[in-house]
């Protein structure tokens, strides 16, 4: 039998590790080290999520009944969710421009036009991506604040407001892709309700501030020219105004006995959806929450459904209601607090009429 | 009261402890897997535990016998992975050419070739590491007496082919 010892020394006599297996060796140490680091963050990220999470559930938990919560949800980043009307969140977008707010869903549901806060954090900018979260780009530039970009029902043009140097709030069209910008109307009261297209296109929804503290639901050609008030009433106020998708109708968001120092009272009057024919005729209430300030109505693609916010102290809460019965369904509730304005509460229906994108939590 | 000092060997680092230990491993490990690569992934596994358990070294008796320890696990970890992926087909379930040197004698290459990975293994470590069979058996994770017979079937193997070689 031929000796081990030799045979081992002849098999191996010309294996020798490649030059350099220090080298490796040390670089896989910084790779396992750092691999560990990573783990380790990971294992402290997912224990810190999942405390958000159940506070967050809780905050959702809440909302479901009606009640408000003690605490605000959660510390949780705001994402853009498509949520069905069963109050399921079909899927969000997590990684969000800081400070992105108010997203609205073009009409063919593939893209997302939404606020973001310049860099610098001084100028609200307009900005567009795909519903996968791919394809982000600003529309308007960092030299002047833009906000409240709804798409037209063609999804061709997007109406906002903006102000320039002079703080001179401008009602604006632009194209979809951000050129051909032509004012609609300039005016030195500043709004921040968010303007609407009809359905063709020809007349802008936007709200008429008489002065501070009146304002009325008007409308104006989006060639610019006479704007025609329609609820005509100086002891209400009126505003944030949504065109049905068969031109007849109009909802908007009505306060009675206005306290202009309480924009979320917890008892008293609040705001309440309202609906009204084109002309402004047949004004009749359609949902009020009590508790809490309605905001934002929007159409369902069948003009048979209203999206609405319910905006309460601590968070916000997607409703629904069906407009021929004035049935009120609480869709999902926790949803980050836009205190009523524009700060995030919206929700804009899909295509298909059975989810809406609005801000959610990133839970 | 002066500094305790642990001694934990003739190294001063781990990194000299690298130096004078990885030819040696790497041999062995070329000489039970017959592959380089095999060698050099199994040699930087085993390196890699033994660093992350560095500052409690002095614990370890036999810091040479526990890498040797270390890189055989890693080789038998990755014979059952081998055996499983010829179970369910696939590309690491593809013959593996062993030893194939360009540089080594035809003859040595018989005499390995007659050997299987196991015996190979059990081989090393009681004829050439000299290590007990029990504690052949702990490292490769098997008895005592399937490393002894494991060691015994390499032995007739090689003799079987040696006397085919001269006949």
């Amino acid at each position: 039998m031929p000796d081990v010892n030799q045979l081992f020394r002849a098999a191996t006599e010309h294996a020798q590790p490649a030059p350099g297996a220090l080298t490796r060796q040390l670089d896989a140490q910084r790779r396992r080290a750092r691999n560990r680091k990573l783990s380790a963050l990971a294992v402290a990220a997912v224990i810190v999520a999942a405390i958000i999470a159940m506070f967050a559930a809780a905050a959702i938990n809440r909302g479901k009944e009606g009640s408000t919560p003690a605490t605000p949800p959660g510390g949780s980043a705001p994402a853009f969710s498509i949520v069905g009307l069963d109050g399921t969140i079909r899927s969000s977008i997590r990684t969000l421009p800081e400070g992105a707010m108010t997203p609205s869903i073009s009409p063919d549901g593939t893209t997302i036009v939404f606020v973001v806060e310049d860099p610098s954090g001084t100028k609200l900018r307009i900005a567009t991506m795909q519903l996968d979260g791919s394809g982000f780009r600003f529309l308007t530039d960092a030299s002047i604040a833009a906000w409240m970009p709804h798409w037209s029902p063609d999804g061709r043009e997007i109406v906002f407001y903006r102000v320039d140097g002079n703080k001179r709030y401008q009602l604006m069209l632009m194209d979809a892709d951000g050129t051909d910008v032509r004012e609609v109307l300039g005016t030195q009261l500043p709004d921040d309700n968010p303007p609407n297209l009809s359905p063709d296109g020809s007349l802008i929804l936007y709200t008429s501030l008489i002065s501070n503290g009146q304002q009325d639901v008007a409308t104006i050609p989006s060639t610019g020219g006479v704007s025609t008030r329609l609820a005509g009433r100086l002891d209400v106020r009126e505003e944030v105004g949504a065109w049905s998708p068969d031109g007849r109708s109009i909802a908007y968001r009505r306060l009675d006995s206005p306290d202009l120092n309480t924009m979320v009272p917890t008892s008293g009057p609040n705001y309440e959806i309202w609906v009204m024919n084109a002309d402004g005729s047949q004004q009749h209430l359609v949902a009020a929450i009590r508790g809490a300030n309605t905001s934002s109505p929007e159409w369902s693609p069948d003009g048979s459904k209203i999206a609405f916010i319910g905006a309460r102290k601590w968070f916000d809460t997607l409703y629904v209601v069906d407009v021929a019965t004035g049935d009120v369904t609480q869709i999902l509730g926790g949803l980050p607090a836009g205190h009523g304005k524009w700060l995030a509460g919206r929700a804009t229906w899909m295509p298909d009429g059975d989810a809406v994108l609005v801000t959610t939590y990133a839970h | 009261m002066g500094i305790h000092e642990e001694r934990v060997g003739p190294w001063t680092s781990f990194d000299g402890f690298f130096e004078e230990e990885h030819e040696r491993l790497y041999k062995a490990l070329y000489f039970v897997t017959g592959s380089r690569q095999d060698a050099e992934e199994l040699m930087q596994d085993a390196f890699l535990k033994l660093w992350e358990r560095w500052d409690r070294i002095h614990t370890i008796e036999d810091p040479t016998g526990y890498l040797f320890k270390v890189a055989l696990n890693g080789f038998r970890m990755r014979l059952r992975r081998t055996a499983l992926a010829v179970r369910k087909p696939s590309p690491e379930a593809e013959h593996r050419d062993e030893f194939n040197d360009a540089e080594m004698r035809a003859d040595v290459r018989l005499l390995l070739l007659a050997l299987t990975p196991r015996q190979r293994a059990a081989l090393m470590l009681v004829d050439l590491l000299e290590y007990p069979s029990d504690q052949a058996a702990d490292i490769l994770g098997v008895r005592a007496s399937t490393v002894r017979s494991l060691a015994t079937q390499a032995r007739q193997a090689l003799r079987a082919t040696e006397e085919v070689r001269d006949a």
